[in-house]
């Protein structure tokens, strides 16, 4: 405690309990670490994702002490708000010990003893960048970078995360976003896999008030997991989360994606539309969770996964949740996996295009209706701002 | 309390002294499993057979895929697996106290149904009854018995696919089945035969059918067509108790099985089914299901679609109150070319209850032309109840089509207002309003057991808000 | 006896101050109407009178024939009698109209007593005759899919229905043609009666033409302004509620 400040008691006291309710915190966190299994057949948010194939195989590269093989790129105008993340910063190492995962805590924990790659942006109260953030992430071996995003009240920003990996490579990335009140922020993140490549994510999404887009894409790797939890934690007028994802899956790839959509207070909107293309001998899992927390009224939370299977050899796991403690909630889940609307196909076709190019045709525009929906509500807020 | 009183509390639960001649005791040995076997007099190969699926039920793990948390709390020391009364019942009809006979009118209970609940003479007028009924079935070739005796009389039938749709080893509970089950129906219906009344279980229910782990298999030969319906209300027992039936359907080719239950055990029971059927080529599987009792269920009714164009529907209603969780759905799959399946669930949240819909529809390799749709619909009825949608949808190859729609949603306050304005009580409108959600369901419930389920909604919105 | 309101200060619950102070005497037998532009306070006034729990009673009362009608919930108010006809009128999913009906006059019925199934429908397919409305209606769910005219229609069947003391019909000329216009004023006229009143309240002078009001409010920013006879209706079509707004 700094009592160099004339602290008065009261004060004090609060600083003291805020304290040692955060060493209990992570006090717990690395308890969570200690007690995590590698994510087994047992392990409930891996099913289907064959954890004993992908997620051993993840935690033996982690465990061993191959050196970090990466580099990072950002673009940004205002230099100021960028800062490389340092080994060692322990209190932004706190910040990815406190954070949660869906099923992968001893990844995370295995994560969290590379510590030392990445980037972290801390964007200033009520100023706007108007050009976007660009950060690219690059390896050809082992990497695993954490970005941290901090949005101050009224700050505004767009981000670009790309993650690019050569053959072979491994990319496990640990993502971070505060987003506080007013504050709006749009971030895409774009995957470039690579021959027999792997990457796996864990964001988590963390709203006091304001607003974010969030976006996703995967393309090539052969192996790729998601998970992106999105907790509303304060809630004023025009707060909300979105959450958008738009892939295509072939050759043996398979894309295993989590959300949770966690409400702990009311009176916010969450919305998520993930949308998958499965050719050849592809798998897309999706499994998403709503959570209505109890006393978190007056909710509008939606969830809707659809998938287009072009393949006979195609596969395709969807498990959308809903759990929901609370009242006065507009909430719904819809899923719906299908091949090519025949009709459509042959209305393209009669008009001369070929039955590949229509079926190509028509699958870029389903995807690329996620990207749009993400995009036009981005400019739809930033352009008019949160409501007063 | 007085032997020979009667308990019963506002919510139509009721209870009578426990009187058994053979009981198990507690837990479940080879020793439990002799002693059911010298009960009923059951052949060695039977024997042999339960004491493997003990085995098998020691060694697996509860399920953690498919299941709830609130399955950590049942202790299976604590269970009794055998009792059967083996005495005739000593009361008659009009020793019954008057508020029991109330509650059954409350309630709609038929008649012969009221009889046996109360404890009266097991056998009741529904002796000849069940009879006459048996005389006409006979005549058609159908076998209507339970499974005890069928697994004595019609061995050929019966063997065969004694096991075969819902194997030992599907999961803990089927073992557990396997080892100590007692009770439940056997049915043929021949080839081309078509039941217009359906079969229900109270004609031949007996004490013994009452059993915790009854066993019914019924098959309906090529192009045969039959209902059956089961349960009703149940009397509550003085422990906790595990009620663990396994149920298995075989429709073959161009057969029609319909499958009702309207549950409605004591809330302290533990209410872990296993339903499935297996449709052939042309053949339909539907189960039409209602859970309003227990304190905790599990229960979902499967089709395996095993036979081209086989057709698969689950219509299922479940009302969770106070201190009940409903963990209730629907499974399909989807094993031959063009076959279709329908879900459709609605649950209603009351109090503190939780209802929760988990499923799984899943096209396998190969299998093209398959359709499913379904849908899940929650109403909460107040701050506290929970809802839960827990699909699971898996789809193989480019040329199936699968849909999955949920939605959760309150009793609109201006539909209250506007029913109240007309002068109705908030717990008419509120019964009324949850009747309306569930109406288009329970009409595919038979006429008696509709009247019932409607009658029991009344009771409980008249309890939770009267 | 007579519904009578006396200083009625009401607000949307935790929100505006809608109702400034309305006094009101509707006697039995007469039929009032309640004019005013929009926003004066109308729709308000017929909800905080049947009790809708988005509105909160500050200050004032409400008689019901001598009965404390804020003392009341809602289907007691109805029980007493007093009766609105919905400006929208609510869909109930799944709910027959006959269920429906049938449980409101079973409410009002003393314990112990059963509504005869038969006389019931019976009365019910005749008033529908009346009202030109499908007999296969009482098996539909309640408003459910109607058009705006449909459920004005099924809002009057249901007054015929469950025969009120005081019915306040909330702007039910909206949404109708004129020839529904005409079979549901054809409905209210054969209904008026000594033992009832009715308080109508519309924007238009078109609805009066059919049922002619005894006394004509108007209703502006929460307050009766003015109280006069049927020449007022005329007054109002010719100059708009300009000149109410000009007097203040």
């Amino acid at each position: 405690m700094d009592f160099s400040q004339n602290l008065s008691m009261e004060e004090a006291f609060a600083l003291a309990e805020a304290e040692a309710k955060l060493n209990a915190a992570l006090q717990a966190a690395s308890q969570r670490f200690n007690d995590a299994k590698i994510p087994d057949r047992y392990n409930e948010d891996w099913r289907f994702g064959q954890p004993a194939k992908h997620a051993v195989a993840l935690a033996e590269i982690l465990k061993t002490n191959v050196p970090a093989r990466g580099s990072i790129s950002v673009k940004c105008a205002d230099s100021e708000v960028v800062m490389p993340v340092s080994a060692e910063d322990d209190e932004l190492k706190e910040t990815v010990n406190l954070m949660p995962t869906i099923g992968s805590d001893a990844l995370l924990g295995l994560h969290i003893r590379r510590f030392g790659e990445g980037i972290c942006l801390m964007l200033e109260e009520n100023t706007e960048i108007k050009q976007p953030i660009i950060i690219t992430y690059e390896t050809d071996g082992l990497y695993t970078p954490y970005t941290f995003i901090m949005a101050a009240p009224g700050a505004k920003a767009r981000i670009e995360e790309h993650h690019k990996c050569a053959d072979g490579a491994t990319m496990f990335c640990v993502r971070n976003i505060h987003v506080m009140e007013g504050a709006q922020i749009a971030v895409e993140l774009h995957e470039h896999g690579s021959i027999d490549s792997r990457c796996m994510n864990i964001t988590d999404i963390h709203n006091l008030g304001g607003a974010v887009q969030h976006f996703t894409s995967h393309a090539g790797h052969a192996w790729a997991r998601e998970e992106t939890i999105a907790e509303v934690y304060a809630a004023s007028p025009g707060t909300s989360i979105e959450l958008y994802s738009a892939n295509r899956i072939s050759g043996n790839s398979v894309l295993d994606q989590h959300t949770h959509q966690i409400h702990h207070i009311g009176g916010a909107k969450s919305n998520l539309l993930y949308k998958n293309v499965v050719d050849e001998n592809g798998t897309a899992i999706f499994a998403g969770n709503i959570r209505v927390e109890a006393g978190a009224h007056c909710t509008d939370a939606y969830q809707t996964n659809r998938n287009l299977l072009l393949s006979e050899k195609s596969t395709v796991h969807s498990l959308p949740g809903l759990e929901i403690l609370a009242d006065k909630v507009r909430c719904s889940h819809g899923s719906a996996s299908s091949p090519v609307d025949e009709e459509a196909l042959f209305y393209l076709t009669s008009r001369g295009v070929s039955r590949a190019n229509a079926q190509e045709l028509i699958s870029t525009g389903f995807l690329e209706d996620a990207y749009n929906k993400f995009r036009k509500s981005f400019d739809e807020t930033y352009t008019s701002g949160l409501p007063d | 309390m007085d032997e020979s009183t009667f308990q019963i509390d506002t919510r139509g639960e009721f209870s009578f002294p426990e009187n058994h001649k053979f009981d198990a005791g507690f837990g479940l040995t080879e020793a439990t499993i002799d002693y059911i076997c010298d009960a009923k007099g059951e052949p060695d190969w039977l024997r042999e057979f339960r004491k493997d699926a003990l085995r098998k039920f020691n060694a697996m793990p509860m399920p953690t895929h498919w299941a709830p948390e609130g399955i950590k709390d049942l202790d299976f020391e604590k269970i009794r697996y055998y009792l059967a009364h083996g005495t005739a019942p000593y009361k008659d009809w009009e020793e019954v106290p008057d508020d029991v006979k109330r509650t059954f009118e409350r309630l709609g209970v038929p008649e012969q149904e009221r009889a046996f609940l109360a404890g009266v003479d097991a056998q009741y007028d529904s002796e000849t009854a069940y009879n006459n009924m048996q005389e006409e079935l006979r005549k058609k070739g159908v076998i209507f018995v339970n499974s005890t005796e069928g697994l004595k009389e019609y061995e050929h039938i019966f063997r065969p696919w004694f096991g075969k749709v819902i194997p030992v080893t599907d999961n803990k509970f089927s073992a557990l089945n396997h080892a100590a089950f007692s009770g439940g129906s056997f049915i043929y219906v021949p080839k081309g035969v078509k039941l217009e009344q359906p079969l229900q279980a109270y004609f031949r229910i007996n004490s013994e059918s009452m059993g915790q782990f009854e066993r019914t298999l019924i098959i309906a030969d090529e192009g045969a067509e039959l209902m059956y319906m089961e349960g009703c209300t149940a009397p509550k027992y003085d422990s906790a108790t595990l009620h663990s039936g396994v149920v298995e359907l075989v429709a073959l080719k161009g057969a029609k099985i319909q499958y009702v239950t309207v549950q409605n055990w004591a809330t302290n029971v533990y209410n872990l089914v296993i339903q499935r059927g297996l449709a052939m080529e042309d053949a339909e599987i539907r189960w039409i299901d209602c859970n309003i009792g227990s304190g905790l269920t599990m229960k979902y009714p499967a089709v395996v679609l095993k036979g081209r164009r086989a057709r698969g529907e689950v219509v299922s209603i479940s009302l969770a109150h106070d201190g009940q969780l409903q963990d209730t759905g629907a499974r399909m799959i989807h094993a031959a070319p063009e076959t279709s399946s329908n879900i459709v669930a609605k649950s209603i949240s009351i109090g503190k209850g939780r209802a929760s819909y988990r499923g799984e529809v899943n096209v396998l390799k190969g299998m093209n032309g398959c359709r499913n749709n379904t849908e899940c619909d929650a109403l909460l009825i107040s701050a506290e109840s929970r809802t839960d949608t827990y699909p699971a949808i898996s789809v193989n190859g480019n040329a199936s089509a699968v849909q999955h729609e949920a939605s959760v949603s309150q009793v609109d306050e201006e539909m209250l207002f506007y029913l109240q304005q007309r002068g109705l009580t908030r717990a008419q409108a509120m019964s009324l309003a949850v009747n309306g959600f569930i109406n288009d369901l329970v009409k595919e419930f038979p006429m008696e057991y509709s009247v019932e389920l409607r009658r029991l909604i009344d009771l409980e919105m008249e309890d939770s808000i009267g | 006896m007579s519904l009578i309101i006396k200083d009625l200060h009401a607000r949307v619950k935790d929100g505006a101050t809608i109702l400034n102070g309305i006094n009101l005497e509707i006697p039995k037998g007469e039929v009032h109407a309640i004019m005013g532009p929009n926003g004066s306070g109308k729709s308000t006034l017929s909800k905080v009178l049947c009790g809708h729990p988005d509105y909160e009673v500050i200050s004032g009362s409400a008689e019901l024939d001598g009965q404390d009608l804020f003392a009341m919930s809602v289907d007691e108010r109805s029980r007493a009698g007093l009766f609105l006809a919905f400006q929208y009128p609510v869909e109930v999913p799944g709910v027959t109209n006959a269920n429906f009906m049938r449980a409101a006059l079973q409410a009002r019925m003393p314990k112990g007593e059963e509504l005869d199934a038969v006389s019931f429908y019976k009365e019910m397919r005749s008033k529908m005759k009346s009202l030109d409305m499908d007999p296969r209606f009482t098996a539909r769910a309640v408003n459910e899919g109607f058009s705006g005219g449909e459920k004005k229609r099924n809002d009057i069947l249901q007054m015929m229905m469950l025969n009120p003391s005081y019915a306040i019909l909330d702007e039910t000329d909206s949404g109708l043609d004129v020839d529904a216009l005409k079979i549901v004023s054809e409905g209210v006229n054969a209904m008026r009666a000594p033992f009832r009143s009715f308080v109508i309240i519309t924007h238009y002078k078109r609805l009066l033409d059919y049922i002619k009001p005894d006394v004509v409010h108007v209703l502006y920013k929460g307050k009766i302004v003015r109280t006069a006879g049927y020449e007022l209706v005329a007054q109002i079509e010719q100059q708009g509620f300009d000149f109410i707004k000009s007097e203040e």
